[in-house]
């Protein structure tokens, strides 16, 4: 062969071998890469078939519909309305600074917060999207859209945001939503919260967090390395969160709402006869919907230090002496336990001593009320007639009779933070002071406890309650907001029975006439305390005045020194119900420093019963009111 | 069989045009396939496919036109070639176009890469260079050869494209160690690399640099400099055995893999044929250089050897480094897969190398006949 022929000569030798060298180094190079491609391609290919999928899938939550709230006649009072961000992946866009800068001078990202922008998105994932501008009006969106391939990164996503169109008057009762934070996250299943943006924070929104959530469902989105999508896998539908329907009544909720006229106080209004709460109202308050679309932390700490306290649900965390509206409440229990019979009279000479020595207690009419019977003490609010009787009961019989009313308990209100308020008893006095010298009980305390002052305090809503349970001759419901929850697979509507909370009943039904009597007695009797606002009624209601001398509520900050002495001023009562044989509405009013008497409070709820009743009230009980 | 028919008759043609079917046949086949994996990888683009196969089609003219040429010509012109290809480096240098950081390409309307003809005219140059003597080359001209190595070695360095200086250098030293350079020099030569090796560290660039860091954990820098070679691994190894099938490569079309026409082909080609397809390749890369040793060991005359065998085993370095690099086993530095990558001057250089084999295989025949 030639190849022998060419080893012969001189020289040969050497390239032969050497070119072995090389062939065999190149094998050996050849077995090393075959090695590399079936580890690669044999050994680890399902790893790599892995890989290849999660580059190309992006896994996405998809957030479930949250459920919407309902008045008890259909109107909307939480709605979800669609909404766009713009958001940016940070390490999809070639330039974010630059990128910025053009949607800035497009008019789609506010100018103006370019620094604050640039921080923020330094300080998140990369991957992540971040938001640059919340909320894009709907034309702007449709610009961006056509757009769109001039900004690579930048993409519209379109999400439900909550609505509130009773604003303010809904604030308390309905609550808010707001972005789930950090802290709620730690404190949270996360993968239950896994693509949903916004939790319910107070109100129905907070309590009813579980069935208005829903869940979120999952897809798939086919992207390519530059984050087009391509295409959608869905792995799981979302299932939308269920609706509620509730007792309140939106209509009445406005109109409390404003004819507080943005005065400190709380309106609750609740059915009797099922314990659906037609009204809560705590004034002043804030605008949920400021919260939905991000408030920032100035309007935040703005809100929290206003004296006023518009973030305070004074309806039931709110705890106020009840005043004198408690009279009519201790005169059922002094009937039923005998304390009294209806038709023993007594002398009021406007004043009243424990001893002959003892402090001096005024009645509100310095020269007194005369002879008077529990009707006429109770219609014009006579204090030395309930001076008496509560050194007759006791304070352990009036700590034993409110408690029939719900006093000193939670009511078990379907939202959260109610306060239990205080009926004073020895007992109590003990545990709630450390120090001995204040333990021991005082006459003088009981006394005072029977106008509804001293250690006395109650919420408005179970002010409200103890009216509507004088309002049903005794049996009271426990309140609630929600009356029907909607399920969001069936669609069906799941109405909740009404729950009894207590039952009161005296030996004889004639206790309740006459309290019920004294009530109306109130209003359109001729030396009634509210006797100006039961004029102007049109149909027959039952009430009680209140006023209670000011135990200011947890104040922080400073108080404005032009407002100090209108908070001296006495706090404005008024507990009421209608119409009075057939009771569809009881509402208790407080006006903080509304002044004495019937008049800030009585007005208010003069006002809301007109509203209820000239809807609710059937028409021949409007024809035989006086 | 058409290999089989080569030496028939039939194939006179081939014989007059001083072409190699045996050769022909697998570079058709590499040529063939490798443009049915750009089309793919470019995501069915016509106009890349217009432009390879016009590249393609001047590297055959060259390699026609090159067959035609008897090796004592090329040798008696090889230092008018090496000439020529150092002018045109030092040209890149004073009036090259710029691109990713380098300057490597001149433009005479239209735009080729000097440093891939240097792959050729070295070892031709080296090649010429120690035609004369039978014995070890002595230790002058062995100094020559080095000193016209490193020439446009540095001046490729100085672009800065340190891959293709060190596949020059590859290519540069195959001749040099196969015409016998004395086990001394590589000795002292491998010494001196070796302490050389830290100057030339910090003389790196910082991006040359993370390459080399890069090939031992790519991982650390996933979305940095590690990207490409996780990517390629990821085409790869998801390739499994029988391949994801022709179009159907997500890593390029989705864009995951960079480079998918140039570079990172053979990614490509694992992704889409799996590990059958990319040994497929290998065995066409294997058949065309054991053709070319076949050549270079019937070849006639120590110029014509020399050089025949060193263009086998540099065009089959060329695939382990491509290959080589697209795995993982070396630093991405930038190196075609021969043949079917979108590399216009480094095809028509490969080309021209199996125009110059076909050349010394015709001599060789012309003269046993």
């Amino acid at each position: 062969m030639a190849i022998r022929r060419h080893i012969e000569t001189a020289g040969s030798g050497t390239l032969i071998r050497r070119t072995t060298y090389l062939v065999a180094l190149m094998g050996f190079f050849v077995l090393v890469l075959l090695a590399r491609m079936s580890h690669l391609q044999l050994v680890r290919h399902s790893h790599y078939v892995g890989q290849a999928q999660a580059n190309q899938m992006q896994p996405r939550r998809i957030a479930p519909r949250r459920g919407i709230i309902l008045d008890r006649n259909g109107e909307l009072l939480v709605a979800n309305r669609a909404s766009f961000h713009l958001i940016l992946v940070a390490e999809q866009a070639e330039d974010v600074s630059g990128t910025l800068t053009r949607l800035e001078n497009q008019g789609f990202v506010k100018t103006g917060r370019h620094g604050e922008l640039m921080e923020a998105l330094r300080l998140s994932p990369s991957f992540a999207p971040f938001a640059v501008r919340a909320m894009l009006p709907e034309e702007q969106a449709a610009r961006f859209a056509v757009r769109r391939h001039q900004f690579a990164g930048v993409d519209i996503e379109g999400l439900l945001l909550r609505e509130y169109p009773l604003g303010p008057s809904g604030a308390h009762a309905l609550g808010y939503v707001a972005a789930v934070s950090a802290a709620d996250k730690q404190r949270l299943d996360p993968s239950v919260y896994a693509g949903i943006p916004l939790i319910g924070k107070t109100g129905v929104e907070g309590s009813y967090e579980e069935d208005l959530r829903g869940s979120a469902g999952g897809e798939r989105i086919l992207m390519d390395a530059y984050g087009r999508p391509l295409e959608r896998t869905s792995d799981l539908d979302p299932l939308p969160g269920a609706d509620l329907q509730l007792a309140l009544d939106g209509e009445l909720q406005r109109e409390a709402f404003a004819a507080m006229e943005s005065r400190r106080g709380a309106v609750v209004a609740v059915d009797p006869r099922d314990g659906g709460v037609l009204a809560l109202v705590s004034s002043p308050a804030f605008d949920p919907n400021e919260f939905v679309s991000g408030m920032d932390s100035v309007r935040f700490a703005e809100l929290n230090r206003n004296p006023a306290l518009p973030m305070f649900n004074r309806a039931v965390r709110g705890l106020y002496p009840p005043g004198s509206t408690i009279k009519p409440m201790l005169a059922l229990v002094a009937l039923a336990e005998g304390y009294r019979d209806p038709g023993q009279t007594m002398y009021c000479r406007g004043s009243y001593r424990l001893s002959a020595n003892s402090r001096l207690f005024r009645d509100w009419k310095r020269e007194g009320h005369g002879t008077l019977t529990m009707h006429d003490a109770v219609a014009q609010s006579c204090d030395v007639y309930f001076y008496q009787l509560a050194r007759d009961m006791d304070i352990e019989g009036i700590h034993e009779g409110l408690a029939w009313f719900g006093f000193g308990a939670a009511s078990g209100i379907d939202i959260a933070g109610e306060r239990p308020g205080i009926v004073p008893s020895r007992a109590w006095k003990r545990s709630a002071f450390s120090d001995p010298a204040q333990q021991s009980w005082f006459p003088g305390e009981t006394v005072v406890t029977g106008i509804g002052q001293g250690s006395l305090v109650v919420s408005p809503l179970q002010l409200a309650q103890a009216t509507a349970q004088i309002a049903m001759r005794g049996i009271r419901y426990k309140p609630r907001l929600v009356e029907a929850i909607r399920d969001p697979v069936s669609g069906r509507l799941a109405a909740r029975a009404p729950e009894p909370a207590g039952m009161i009943a005296p030996e004889s039904a004639e206790h309740w006439l006459t309290v019920v009597d004294s009530m109306v007695a109130v209003l359109h009797g001729p030396k009634g305390t509210a006797r100006a606002t039961g004029a102007k009624l049109a149909y027959t209601a039952a009430g009680k005045t209140g006023t209670s001398q000011v135990v200011a509520l947890p104040q922080e900050g400073e108080v404005d020194p032009g407002e100090i002495n209108e908070r001296f001023r006495d706090h404005s009562l008024f507990v009421a119900f209608a119409p009075v044989h057939d009771p569809v509405i009881a509402l208790a009013v407080i006006v903080e420093n509304g002044g004495s008497g019937s008049g800030a409070a009585a007005a208010v709820a003069a006002r809301v019963l007109d509203t209820y009743l000239a809807n609710h009230s059937p028409p021949d009980q409007v024809a035989q009111a006086r | 069989m058409i290999p089989a028919a080569a030496s028939s008759p039939g194939f006179g043609l081939l014989q007059r045009l001083k072409l190699d079917g045996w050769l022909l046949v697998w570079v058709a086949l590499v040529v063939a396939g490798g443009l049915a994996v750009l089309y793919s990888a470019s995501g069915g683009s016509g106009s890349v496919l217009l432009f390879q196969c016009s590249r393609l089609l001047i590297g055959f003219s060259v390699m026609l036109v090159l067959a035609q040429f008897s090796p004592r010509f090329l040798a008696m012109t090889a230092p008018w070639i090496y000439g020529a290809v150092v002018f045109l480096l030092v040209l890149v240098l004073l009036v090259g176009e710029k691109g990713g950081g380098a300057q490597r390409w001149l433009d005479f309307g239209i735009r080729f890469q000097p440093s891939e003809f240097a792959k050729l005219a070295v070892p031709v140059m080296v090649a010429s260079l120690l035609r004369e003597s039978r014995q070890a080359p002595r230790p002058g001209r062995a100094m020559t050869a080095l000193l016209l190595i490193a020439a446009p070695v540095g001046l490729v360095v100085l672009q800065p494209d340190l891959g293709t200086g060190a596949v020059l250098l590859l290519f540069g030293m195959i001749p040099l160690f196969l015409a016998g350079l004395r086990r001394r020099f590589i000795v002292g030569g491998a010494l001196t690399a070796l302490l050389a090796a830290p100057v030339l560290w910090v003389s790196l660039k910082d991006y040359q640099r993370a390459r080399v860091l890069n090939m031992l954990n790519p991982e650390a820098d996933p979305l940095g400099a590690g990207y490409q070679v996780i990517q390629s691994k990821i085409a790869i190894g998801s390739g499994g055995l029988f391949g994801k099938g022709w179009m159907q490569s997500s890593q390029a079309q989705f864009g995951f893999l960079p480079e998918p026409t140039t570079d990172f082909v053979f990614s490509v080609i694992s992704e889409e044929f799996g590990f059958v397809g990319a040994l497929a390749a290998m065995l066409l890369f294997i058949a065309i250089s054991v053709r070319m040793l076949q050549i270079a060991l019937a070849a006639r005359g120590r110029f014509s050897r020399l050089l025949a065998t060193s263009l086998a085993l540099g065009f089959f370095s060329s695939f382990l480094l491509n290959a080589g690099m697209t795995t993982g086993l070396l630093p991405v530095v930038g190196l075609p897969f021969p043949l079917v990558s979108v590399a216009g001057s480094a095809n028509v250089t490969f080309l021209a190398g199996l125009g110059i084999l076909m050349a010394i295989h015709s001599d060789q025949r012309y003269l046993a006949r």
